[in-house]
């Protein structure tokens, strides 16, 4: 037989733990550096321009504070400090435009800012723009001023080029950033570390199952964590399920030697003796003693494979609806084409076809070996009485004899393998063919038991949970 | 509306008028395949030793060298009506700057050895290749007055007390011709309250007003002048090298310097030959060549107050802050005359 590699097979449907999480944190990680990053691109942005604005207002504050009155027309001396101000912080390169409240140029630059509407307030407001085709940031305040010919807001805008602000923005960046997505990785690595340690247990099991003997099959003893407890105690409980089957097949296969044996020697004797006796005397008697220990190993052998059958059919065969009545009468047909006994089928009222779940193979040994019991044991020129009836929930089958029936001391153990009935000496058999019949009804969650006939002899019953009928599409 | 460059007064676009192609000087092979061309407001002989070295390193470079005034730099690289030079050469720092921070200069990241200050460069495009000193210079006979006065209270006591003596024989640059005059005028605003009171003796003594350091170191070697006031340090030493009767003090109260101010304008052909040049300038090799404080004043320690590359120049060229200053400046001058 072939047997499949538990690795390959369990490869499937695999999974890491270590990767399955990654999976998930990385994304995660990856997302929150993003919505991180524009946070902070945002907020020292932000900061840059907050600190250098606040040169750019002093700077204007200074020119507003030398703006007067001259002729009657507003006029400013450039205070050194407006440009000091600004060279004293940054090597950015400087504009300014002063403007009187009827929009003539008093001094400056006039494209600086030319488009934006005069100040008409004292406080200054802070834009991003460009002059001379580089980006800058602009300052624009209001001084108002009244007497002489003109009175009202002068405008007063300084800019200055916004490199060291960009790069301050990015220095900031930088330093909120970088400890982030370190702090990030630096996490991602201690999991990593975490799950690996969290897994050592496991690794440990593995460990003591690979270095465990491989001729016996020893429970682990080995210290687990709480989470893994119930796994240490479940593998325990699956190697104890294992050493009683080990047993139980060790058991067999010893019972199984015996039982072929006896008849073996028994033919060897027969035709060691029918070799040295003369020819023609008691030749015909011993072949027929030959024939009869043929026939039981042959039978015994039979049954054994029946037994494997049922057995390896229960484990890997799925049941479907089959129909009890159909499946008897076949079965009661075939058996009477090949042994010449009539059977007597009584069939209970029945409204519709009584269809259990199971698999029609084992079902037909099972109910083989009970008629093969029957027609053995009950005097072989009677016939044999099978009844089927059914109720809504259950559908039984009876099979009913003339022998020496089955005493109530032997009922509990006759369905265990090679165990026969205190009154069966006379009457050659492997004591496999019940065992059988029982296999197979623990296999259709069936009952089985036995009955003393009415007038002598043994009913077998066989009590099925019953189902509907299947609809003509289903399996 | 007026453009703001044009508000710049119109004596020095009078001065630009003459194009910047006359003085020009050639240097190296004539069929060489790549041209630098420098303007420079900087005497020619100053520059000589250091171009012949830069073209015995450079085979197949040839130099056109434009004696250009600094004023006609400033216009010419701003106007862009003349094929700009591959490298500016200026002692006009604040109008270099200026070029500088309205956007006519290329970056340049200076490749080597450069160990400027940090007062002498702004944006990796101004560069300053010198430092010199803006001095007082004495004809010799002034010692008749007792020892050469120090520094500005010094000399302002020294006027006053031989006003009759010294009346029209001292000079200083009249601050509305001559930019390098308005720059150092303006600087000495900002440090000393003494110069306020230098400003009344110079008035109380009839100062003569006068264009440019060279005029004022002549009339100088003549004893037409006795004192002249702020005058740019290396062509004084130069003179007295010469053997003119001329002594040279820098002022201990403090002493401006000022660089040479190079550029890269952005029209520059080849700014590639301008960088390497700027390189070359900028080198130890060179710097090492050029006339030091020691030259003046061996081993003694000044109060240096070198001129920054940066923004507060722009201040002063303001037209209105300039027509005010010089205003405020005359009065001060004139009016104990």
């Amino acid at each position: 037989m072939k047997v499949t590699s538990p690795k390959s097979a369990s490869r499937i449907d695999t999974y890491s733990i270590r990767a399955r999480l990654f999976g998930r944190l990385v994304p995660a990680f990856v997302v929150l550096a993003l919505v991180l990053f524009y946070y902070l691109h945002f907020h020292a942005q932000r900061a840059a321009e907050r600190s250098y604005d606040n040169l750019l207002a002093a700077s204007a504050l200074s020119i507003a504070d030398a703006i007067q009155h001259e002729d009657g027309v507003p006029t400013v001396e450039l205070p050194y400090s407006s440009h000091a101000i600004l060279a004293s912080r940054t090597s950015s390169r400087v504009f300014y435009r002063v403007t009187a409240p009827d929009g003539t140029l008093i001094t400056g630059y006039p494209g600086l800012a030319a488009d934006a509407p005069p100040a008409l307030s004292p406080t200054p407001t802070f834009t991003s723009g460009t002059f001379l085709d580089v980006p800058v940031r602009i300052c624009t305040l209001g001084r108002y001023i009244s007497g002489g010919g003109q009175s009202g807001w002068v405008t007063i805008v300084v800019a200055e080029t916004n490199e060291e602000q960009e790069q301050l923005a990015n220095e900031l960046l930088q330093v909120s950033f970088g400890p982030a997505v370190g702090l990030m990785i630096l996490t991602t690595a201690l999991i990593w570390l975490a799950v690996r340690s969290a897994l050592q247990p496991l690794a440990a099991i593995e460990r003591a199952i690979t270095a465990s003997d491989p001729t016996a099959l020893k429970m682990l003893d080995i210290p687990a964590p709480r989470e893994i407890h119930h796994l240490v105690a479940a593998l325990n409980t699956m190697i104890g399920r294992l050493n009683m089957l080990l047993s139980r097949m060790q058991n067999f296969i010893a019972e199984a030697a015996h039982q072929i044996r006896t008849p073996l020697f028994n033919l060897r004797v027969q035709v060691e003796a029918a070799m040295d006796e003369p020819a023609g005397t008691t030749m015909r008697d011993r072949l027929l003693i030959v024939r009869r220990n043929a026939v039981a190993v042959s039978r015994l052998a039979d049954q054994l494979l029946a037994d494997t059958m049922v057995s390896h059919r229960g484990e890997v065969t799925s049941r479907v609806p089959v129909d009890l009545l159909d499946l008897v009468e076949l079965i009661a047909d075939e058996f009477t084409d090949r042994t010449g006994v009539r059977i007597n089928l009584h069939i209970g009222a029945l409204e519709a076809a009584p269809y259990i779940l199971g698999d029609a193979l084992m079902l037909t040994e099972a109910v083989k070996n009970l008629l093969d019991n029957a027609m053995k044991y009950g005097k072989a020129t009677e016939t044999i009485d099978v009844r089927l009836h059914a109720d809504e929930t259950r559908a039984t089958l009876s099979v009913e004899d003339r022998g020496p029936g089955i005493s109530s001391a032997d009922r509990e153990t006759i369905t265990e393998r090679f165990v026969r009935g205190s009154r069966d000496d006379d009457i050659p058999g492997s004591g496999l063919g019940l065992a059988i019949v029982a296999n197979v009804m623990r296999h259709h969650d069936a009952e089985l038991s036995f009955d003393t006939r009415e007038g002598g002899g043994l009913v077998v019953r066989l009590v099925f949970p019953r189902i509907g009928a299947p609809s003509e599409a289903g399996p | 509306m007026i453009r703001f460059c044009c508000l710049i007064p119109a004596v020095w676009i009078a001065l630009s008028v003459a194009a910047a192609a006359d003085e020009v000087t050639r240097f190296g092979p004539s069929d060489a395949g790549q041209e630098l061309t420098i303007w420079s407001s900087t005497d020619l002989g100053e520059l000589r030793t250091t171009i012949d070295d830069f073209l015995s390193r450079n085979p197949g470079v040839a130099i056109a060298y434009h004696d250009v005034q600094s004023a006609e730099i400033y216009e010419g690289i701003r106007s862009g009506q003349l094929a700009a030079p591959d490298i500016a050469i200026s002692s006009a720092a604040d109008l270099q700057i200026k070029l500088v921070n309205d956007g006519f200069a290329l970056e340049h990241i200076p490749s080597g050895t450069v160990d400027l200050p940090k007062w002498a460069s702004w944006r990796n495009a101004a560069f300053g290749i010198s430092a010199e000193p803006a001095v007082l210079v004495y004809h010799e006979s002034f010692e008749q007055f007792g020892p050469l006065p120090a520094s500005r209270a010094d000399l302002a006591r020294t006027i006053n007390l031989n006003r009759t003596a010294l009346d029209g024989r001292i000079t200083t640059y009249d601050i509305e011709t001559s930019g390098l005059g308005y720059l150092f005028a303006s600087q000495d605003s900002l440090y000393s309250s003494t110069y306020t009171i230098l400003l009344h003796s110079l008035g109380a003594a009839h100062a003569r007003l006068s264009c440019c350091s060279s005029r004022m170191l002549d009339e100088l070697e003549t004893g037409e002048m006795l004192v002249a006031y702020n005058v740019l340090g290396s062509y004084a030493l130069a003179r007295k090298r010469a053997g003119a009767p001329i002594r040279i003090v820098l002022p201990e109260d403090y002493t401006l310097l000022l660089s040479r101010v190079a550029l890269i304008p952005r029209g520059a052909k080849r700014p590639d030959l301008g960088g390497a040049f700027l390189d070359f300038l900028l080198s130890p090799e060179v710097q090492k060549s050029l006339p030091s404080l020691d030259d003046f004043r061996p081993g003694s320690t000044i109060t240096a107050h070198p001129i920054a590359l940066n923004p507060t120049l722009l201040v002063f060229l303001d037209p209105i802050k300039r027509a005010k200053f010089i205003k405020a400046w005359k009065m001060l001058i004139r009016a104990a005359s």
